[in-house]
């Protein structure tokens, strides 16, 4: 950064990394000329201005109750199609493309409109998933007793940051593209913004918070990824900002940068923890065959927390039940660490009875 | 047709050992009753019997009695085992079931305790840790604000019993009397703590030699004592009294932590600091006195459980365990959850419960009997309270008969 820029503080350590002559460079030497002016006006006309602005953003926050409400419904009757009808409905994509737009085109008052609009989809969504949880009297005490649609979605991992990421890419690249906007209801489905903040709502009405953070974190992700993937198509479409600011542009795309790696960070702690659940539940069951081969799981729940491993088991078997330390070891062996095992065991039996 | 019948059994077994030990390392097993924060107190201290090439694994069971029992008779003993049952040790040293422990380690296994019980061990069991029985948890907070004191006396305790149940609002006790390993056992303590203070030394040692018939009517007296202080409908936190002999001991008492508890004492031992919280150090609204002894001028005897370690099978490994287990300090794993008593706190009073810590203390007496009549007294208990003990009478006579039974039986 130089006094030319008119900016007399002192840089950080990160801003003179931001800052520094390769990093313009970088920037300048993706400048391959001006977009055609039809994908200018596209990416104009996502937030418009003046008048329609209020009319749009009445639409928006319409549109994006309705969703979170759809969304709401679909997820606690466990409903798939339903909830893909809400991912369809949801307007949150357009403010979070026109954000990363002004983002690279240095707009800052676009920029401020559309994270003003994304905030407010942010809490009305979250607000009418604890509305339609409280209406429909959903209250668990435990995030397993909720159905899977709602339970899935508290768990991101860094599979969720490649789909952000790539279904982001290919919003940057149809947005300016009018030809191919019929793509877009599908970027919408693959990156669900509305459903993860609904199952915030959801889930905290029963005061499950950990839940709640993750689903949150969920919409984080999509968010940062979305916004750093669609900024990153435009650049390479040609968009860059209308006046001398191609050095904060430097600076703002390393911050949408840093974004995306901080919500890489639990998402990545998140993917190491499946790993690590999906070691657990392989060992139970290896150590559940080799304890009897003739009991039949059925059902099993595992966590682990710093002080080990917590296994919930169920079994059914035809037999007398083999000693249960045994099969506590055994697990133990396999899964080489502390385990805490609550086994429930069924006694099958055949009953044949004739009435002629 | 397949039918999944009969109901479902639930058993709970914990498992844990030091960390990464390598495969080629001999590895202690040592089995136990204790499951979740105590398995993992517990395990801190044997770690510290650790070294590279001898790892020591802790397989724990609610059903650790009876689990014991199988894999010894199946010829599958663990290398050690930790118990409170006095009459087991005994009777797995008779059957030449336990590995006399090394010359040191003997030295070492010293209990006054165990040594007033009058048991035949010889030199197999290394007491470990000590659990207080007659302790009662209570509310401070909710006491404080009705102005009520911990009792001095048992006649104190009922009049406090029957003023807290006449405010209303909370049940004076919470209790459960079922247990995964053995229902029953929670009513049993009750039992033995009124006996001994109604009945003195004598008496409950009479008991504890197996001399007592439960017709006395110092029993009689002493069942009727329980009656009137839990099973009255209002004195306790069941809808219904059968309630109690289904409510697990554990969760039955965890009432107490509750932010509007439905009752504002029960009675546990002082290994319940593992769940409700150390009452001494961190200065918690749960706080315990210890169950008043007969008369105000009579210090508050104590029923107590010896927690031991046993060596099964004969290894230098396992000697070796044994041998710098009985030279560190025992509490040592269970700094973070609380609830430790060390087995010289009679003779050397310290750590969180030695103010509770009086001149009288008996080992506990259910731990004393055989399994038969430990099943039997349990079993009568738990059908008693079930019932609300109508038939006193009857059901003394009852568990009469089935004690004079089994000792003919073992003649």
């Amino acid at each position: 950064m130089n006094e030319s820029l008119g900016n007399p503080r002192p840089m950080s350590a990160l801003g003179r990394v931001l800052a520094a002559p390769a990093m313009d460079e970088f920037v300048h030497r993706l400048r391959k000329g001006e977009p055609p002016e039809d994908q200018q006006r596209a990416i104009d006309e996502l937030l418009p201005e003046g008048k329609r602005a209020f009319e749009f953003g009445v639409r928006f926050a319409t549109l994006t109750s309705l969703s979170a409400g759809v969304a709401g419904f679909g997820l606690l009757s466990n409903s798939g199609a339903v909830v893909i009808g809400a991912m369809l409905l949801a307007p949150l994509m357009t403010p979070i493309a026109a954000g990363a737009a002004a983002l690279v085109l240095a707009e800052n008052r676009r920029f401020v409109r559309a994270l003003g609009l994304v905030t407010v989809g942010t809490v009305v969504a979250i607000a009418v998933g604890w509305f339609v949880a409280w209406m429909s009297a959903t209250s668990f005490t435990e995030i397993g007793e909720f159905p899977t649609e709602v339970e899935s979605r508290t768990f991101p991992g860094l599979l969720d940051l490649g789909v952000a990421i790539t279904a982001g890419a290919a919003a940057g690249y149809i947005l300016p593209r009018r030809s191919v906007t019929s793509a877009l209801p599908g970027v919408g489905i693959s990156v669900a913004l509305v459903p993860p903040l609904t199952v915030v709502g959801i889930v905290a009405r029963s005061g499950l918070w950990d839940e709640a953070r993750n689903a949150f974190l969920l919409f984080l992700t999509n968010l940062a990824a979305i916004t750093f993937a669609v900024a990153v198509m435009l650049l390479l479409a040609g968009f860059r900002p209308h006046q001398d600011a191609g050095r904060r542009l430097a600076r703002r795309m390393s911050i949408t940068t840093l974004a995306v790696l901080a919500v890489a960070a639990p998402l990545t702690i998140h993917t190491f923890s499946v790993i690590e659940a999906q070691r657990l539940d392989q060992a139970v069951r290896e150590a559940a065959e080799e304890w009897d081969d003739e009991v039949r799981i059925v059902d099993l729940s595992t966590a682990i927390t710093s002080s080990g491993a917590t296994v919930e088991l169920s079994v059914s078997g035809n037999r007398s039940i083999q000693p249960v330390w045994l099969l506590a070891q055994t697990i133990h062996e396999r899964y080489e660490g502390p385990v805490e095992l609550r086994l429930r065991f069924q006694t099958e039996e055949l009953f044949v009875s004739v009435a002629r | 047709m397949k039918r999944v019948a009969l109901a479902s059994l639930l058993l709970i077994v914990a498992a844990c050992a030091g960390a990464n030990e390598p495969s080629d390392a001999a590895v202690i097993e040592v089995f136990g009753p204790y499951v979740g924060d105590e398995a993992e107190a517990f395990t801190d201290y044997l770690a510290s019997a650790e070294r590279p090439g001898l790892d020591i694994l802790y397989v724990g069971s609610l059903d650790f009695k009876e689990d014991l029992a199988k894999r010894v008779e199946s010829g599958e003993p663990p290398d050690l085992a930790v118990t409170s049952d006095l009459r087991n040790i005994e009777e797995l040293a008779a059957a030449g079931n336990l590995v006399e422990l090394p010359s040191v380690v003997a030295e070492r296994a010293t209990s006054p305790l165990l040594e007033s019980a009058d048991f035949d061990f010889g030199a197999v069991a290394l007491p470990y840790r000590l659990r207080l029985n007659s302790l009662v948890w209570y509310r401070s907070d909710i006491f404080a604000r009705n102005g009520w004191q911990p009792p001095t006396s048992l006649d104190e305790l009922l009049t406090l019993t029957r003023n807290i149940a006449a405010t209303g609002r909370h049940a004076p006790w919470c209790a459960g009397f079922n247990d995964l390993s053995e229902p029953g056992w929670p009513a049993s303590n009750w039992i033995e703590d009124l006996l001994l203070r109604r009945g003195g030394t004598e008496v409950y040692d009479a008991w504890l030699d197996n001399e007592l018939p439960y017709t006395d009517p110092i029993m009689f007296e002493v069942f009727d004592e329980f009656k009137q202080l839990l099973l009255e409908p209002s004195h306790n936190d069941g809808a219904l009294i059968a309630d109690l002999t289904r409510a697990n001991h554990r969760e039955a008492t965890e009432s107490l932590l509750e932010n509007n508890p439905d009752c504002v004492m029960v009675k546990a031992s002082s290994a319940a600091a593992a769940w409700l919280g150390n009452p001494i150090k961190n200065n918690r609204r749960q706080r315990v006195f210890a169950l008043p002894g007969a008369s105000v001028d009579d210090p508050p005897p104590l029923t107590v459980s010896v927690e031991s370690i046993v060596s099964l099978v004969r290894s230098p490994e396992a000697e070796e365990v044994l041998t710098v287990l009985s030279s560190q300090p025992a509490g040592s794993g269970w700094e973070r959850i609380g609830g430790f008593v060390s087995t010289d706190a009679f003779s050397n009073p310290a750590g969180d419960f030695a103010e509770f810590i009086g001149p009288v203390h008996r080992v506990d007496v259910s731990e004393s009997m055989t399994s038969e009549d430990r099943q039997s007294f349990y079993a009568t208990l738990q059908e008693g309270v079930r019932v609300g003990f109508d038939d006193l009478d009857f059901e003394l006579e009852l568990l009469e008969n089935v004690r004079i039974f089994h000792e003919e039986e073992s003649e």
